[in-house]
């Protein structure tokens, strides 16, 4: 601090408390300047389909569009989940996702077991092989996937649909490393009281790893829940087997004049991943950044 | 773990029974099709369906490498990456600098700027779709009709997308950013403050530095997300006028040459293996100029 | 009710020998302490015994048969784990229960079992809470009763003292002590802490670079130590040991080239002759008006006594043990040192005991 600046006069201390006082609440306006700018950004196009969602479609056309529905249409929401049969799409889509889910947990925790309790030749190639599935985008597969589905018989169901990723290279590393962080001496206690692989994996490694195994839940539920290309391909002409990400997807190319239908359909769409995202953030967030802190 | 032999031996048929299941998987959808491309990029499509196709080896990479439609996907994607990730990764790390400090309604904004990371595509586009709709949107708002709209310029559509695919990595880049920074030692920081720099050196000397894993993680995350975008051109954009509007980004090429009246197999097996390699090279690239600067605490 | 026994027992990790050809016998219902600094092989010698660390060369055996390839489980030993390795998702009773689910089918017969021991060690109160609400002398006791609940052919303690803090340790050990008195159980004890190997072992087995170095009674150990390791190792402060050369026809005792007899007073010390490491506990040498001259470099006051350490001429360092009301000299004071106690004869090179 330059103090020696400060001019040779009768000052009491007073000012530089104000001085550093002053500093301190500009500093904290400018903070909170900096998240509410930021937050307008991430609500403004939320914002802007909700109230979209709400016109009459006169006032649709009205220049300026108004920023508030003074005259909210709700009814554009239950247009949407019937006309725009959301409600099996949402179904379809549920279905999928607890499909994937649920088997994508059931798979990574038998590898990641394997790789962290069991002693079995090649080892490490074969945990080096798990770990390259990471670097081999599924869009870069995508052709041959579709292909092979479709000799398979599999276009328009949901084993078409999931089949190809009931494996995840990301779970087996996210479910070993928490495996091994896990006291050796449990597994050696329970080596001594009787426990066999099996007992102690349901017994012990699964109790006390609830919290990741939530996180790989979360993870794989928003991936597979938001999936586009893939369902786009396997389902995208069959009503009966649609997720509601292509549903979205027809609701906007058949509807044009109603965009309120179409926005009605986003939002119901998006609101209850909000509220998940809400209830388990922490999870959400241990799943997003488990590569990100060495 | 050490264990005798007679369980190590016990434990080999267990191993194969509990990896099996992945490794089929991974087998069969990933290794598969993915080596498939290499030998599928040698053959020529007939150009009527039902003709066998013809073994034309390397030079299918030839003439597909060489036209002007691959030149103009290859750059609309480099063009679009380098605008998305940057920008997503340096305002998620502004608002995550902005709301790391435990004040008051911190939780709400956490909520609002992870928030688009649970936007599907499809969510997002149709939400986009309406930010940037010539009638209804943001724009006509504040009194700014451009023309041709926003989604129907060549110059405006592919930063349009952009602009969109930074709105949907923002939360995904705000959650790792913040997680960093809640990450780094408070001991640390103090120390530099109580060395006498400021917060604007501390930042920059002390907490960059220290949150470069984060940031290199971010980097990678955020191009492979950004070489995948593809529904919200699908959604906004659609088949017919990618190419003239110069968004058919290298994935939506390969999605063009599997769907329509005569779907191009060899043309997608050697578009695939050239998104493998750029997507591997972006990633090597940031492992070797990134990485080396980046400081691993501890460990 | 069993003996444990090792039968050139080696374990090698790669290039490193961490048990050397072990020979030990314990007995039935023996309470053998294993003694050594960390790293000497003790804890791997315990863990061979569990069946948790392969056996390199020789046998383990347990009440005589040989168990070297036995699955852990097949051995009827419990262990007591440094950590505990406490199920920290099961409540106390259930981690008691859980070494019983696979030996007693009946459920009510479990539980009565399970309410014995916990009655045992005042664990009654607690059954329902998980372990992380409990205190650290609380866990240690949960851990021992699920080793003592299925009443195995042996117990394995690995440390199991460690984690407490020092006035429960004191309270602890004895409590083992006693419990292991009235089952009568063999237990094999693994610790680093010689005060606690004197206090609760039968017999003692010291260790070293995973060379046993002498098997004794804690008595024994103390006064008759095989080597100069275990001189130092055992008691606190551990043995004093200088080096010279003994003439015990001139009755003379030269160290550094100086004569150092008048320091010398007991006869022991003059027994054998040539260079020698002489030792003598700190009680067995005291200040004095002559001796070996030296300066005094660190005072330790214990409250009953004090540690008076002295350098003496030859750069050796000797504790002299004093109670605290003698007159005590202040540090850098120039003082004579007189061994008036007994003094042990080691060979200058191999340290072991003449």
């Amino acid at each position: 601090m330059p103090a020696s600046s400060a001019p040779p006069q009768l000052a009491s201390p007073a000012p530089k408390v104000t001085h550093h006082l002053l500093n301190y609440r500009l500093r904290l306006i400018a903070r909170y300047l900096i998240l509410t700018l930021g937050s307008l950004i991430v609500i403004i196009p939320i914002y802007l389909a909700i109230v979209n969602s709400l016109l009459v479609p006169s006032q649709l056309a009205h220049q300026p569009p108004p920023f508030f529905p003074t005259n909210p249409q709700w009814h554009t929401y239950p247009d949407a989940w019937s006309s725009g049969h959301l409600g099996v799409y949402i179904r379809n889509s549920l279905i999928q996702t607890i499909i994937i889910v649920s088997l994508q947990i059931v798979t990574s925790v038998l590898a990641a077991f394997a790789f962290a309790f069991l002693e079995f030749p090649f080892k490490r190639t074969l945990f080096v092989i798990f770990l390259s599935t990471l670097m081999i985008p599924f869009e870069v597969t995508v052709t041959q996937n579709l292909s092979t589905i479709s000799s398979l018989g599999w276009m328009n169901t949901f084993q078409g649909l999931t089949v190809p990723f009931l494996a995840t290279g990301f779970g087996v590393f996210l479910l070993r490393q928490a495996f091994l962080s896990l006291p050796p001496e449990l597994r050696e206690a329970a080596l001594l009281d009787g426990y066999g692989n099996v007992r102690f994996l349901t017994r012990v490694v699964l109790p006390l790893s609830r919290p990741v195994i939530a996180a790989l839940a979360v993870f794989s539920f928003l991936g597979s829940w938001n999936q586009y290309l893939w369902p786009l391909l396997v389902s995208g002409n069959d009503n009966k087997i649609r997720t509601v990400q292509i549903g979205l997807k027809q609701l906007a190319a058949t509807q044009l004049d109603q965009i309120n239908v179409s926005l009605a359909g986003t939002v119901i769409a998006f609101l209850p991943l909000i509220i998940l995202l809400i209830i388990f953030q922490k999870q959400l967030v241990r799943s997003l950044t488990a590569g990100s802190v060495k | 773990m050490i264990l005798t032999p007679k369980a190590r031996r016990k434990n080999w048929g267990l191993a194969a029974l509990f990896l099996f299941p992945s490794l089929f998987i991974f087998g069969v959808f990933t290794f598969y099709p993915f080596f498939e491309n290499f030998r599928l990029a040698m053959f020529q499509t007939p150009p009527y369906p039902g003709l066998p196709s013809k073994y034309i080896g390397f030079s299918q990479y030839a003439s597909i490498l060489s036209s002007s439609e691959f030149m103009q996907s290859l750059l609309s994607t480099l063009f679009f990456v380098l605008l998305v990730v940057p920008t997503g990764l340096l305002l998620g790390l502004a608002l995550a600098v902005a709301a790391h400090k435990a004040l008051r309604g911190m939780a709400i904004f956490r909520v609002i700027f992870s928030s688009t990371v649970v936007t599907s595509v499809a969510v997002g586009a149709l939400i986009f779709g309406t930010l940037m709709n010539p009638i209804v949107g943001f724009l006509p708002w504040l009194g700014i009709n451009p023309n041709p709209p926003l989604l129907q310029s060549p110059t405006w559509a592919l930063p349009s997308i952009a602009a969109m695919a930074i709105w949907q990595f923002l939360g995904l880049s705000f959650i790792v950013m913040l997680a960093g920074l809640q990450s780094l030692p408070d001991d640390v920081l103090e120390a530099s403050r109580v060395d006498g720099a400021g917060a604007w050196t501390t930042f920059w000397r002390v907490t960059v530095p220290m949150l470069s894993p984060t940031i290199f993680f971010g980097l990678v995350v955020g191009t492979i997300y950004a070489f995948q975008t593809f529904g919200q051109i699908d959604i906004l954009i659609g088949s017919q006028n990618a190419s003239q509007l110069h968004v058919n980004v290298l994935l939506y090429y390969i999605y063009q040459s599997i769907q329509g009246t005569n779907p191009d197999p060899g043309q997608a097996a050697v578009l695939s293996i050239v998104l493998f390699v750029i997507i591997l090279i972006f990633t090597l690239l940031q492992l070797r100029f990134v990485e080396r600067r980046v400081h691993y605490a501890g460990k | 009710m069993a003996t444990v026994s090792f039968q050139g027992t080696t374990k090698r990790f790669g290039d490193v020998t961490a048990v050397d050809a072990l020979n030990l016998d314990v007995e039935d219902g023996e309470f053998l302490v294993l003694l050594g600094p960390s790293g000497c092989g003790k804890t791997t010698a315990l863990r061979m015994v569990a069946g948790l660390e392969d056996v390199s060369e020789g046998i383990i055996a347990i009440d005589g048969n040989d168990v070297t390839g036995l699955e852990p489980q097949d051995r009827d030993v419990a262990m007591v784990f440094q950590s505990y390795a406490l199920y920290p998702h099961l409540s106390v009773a259930r981690n008691i229960e859980f070494p019983l689910r696979k030996r007693i089918s009946s459920k009510e017969e479990r539980q009565r079992l399970v309410l014995d021991v916990a009655k045992s060690l005042d664990l009654d109160e607690y059954l329902d809470r998980k372990p992380g609400q409990l205190s650290g002398g609380q866990r240690q006791r949960v851990a021992l009763a699920r080793a003592i609940v299925r009443q195995p052919a042996a117990f394995l303690m690995d440390e199991p003292l460690s984690n407490l803090d020092a006035k429960l340790r004191i309270q602890t050990r004895a409590e083992i002590v006693a419990l292991q008195a009235r089952l009568g159980t063999t237990t094999l004890y693994v610790t680093h802490d010689q005060v606690e190997a004197m206090t609760m072992g039968h017999r003692i087995a010291v260790m070293n670079d995973g060379i046993l170095q002498q098997v004794a009674t804690p008595s024994a150990l103390y006064e008759n130590p095989q080597n100069v390791f275990v001189a130092r190792f055992v008691g606190n402060p551990g043995m004093n040991i200088v080096t010279g050369v003994v003439d015990s026809e001139a009755r003379s005792i030269h160290l550094g080239g100086v004569d150092a007899s008048p320091g010398f007073l007991h006869d022991d010390a003059y027994q054998f002759n040539g260079p020698l490491s002489l030792g003598f506990r700190p009680e067995s040498v005291a200040l004095s008006s002559t001796g070996l001259p030296g300066s005094v470099s660190l005072i330790e006051r214990l409250g009953s006594e004090v540690h008076v350490v002295v350098t003496i001429e030859t750069g050796e360092i000797l504790t002299v043990r004093q109670a605290a009301n003698e007159v005590i000299p202040s540090l850098g004071d120039s003082v004579h040192l007189a061994v008036t106690g007994k003094v042990l004869a080691f060979d200058a090179q191999t340290g072991e005991r003449r």
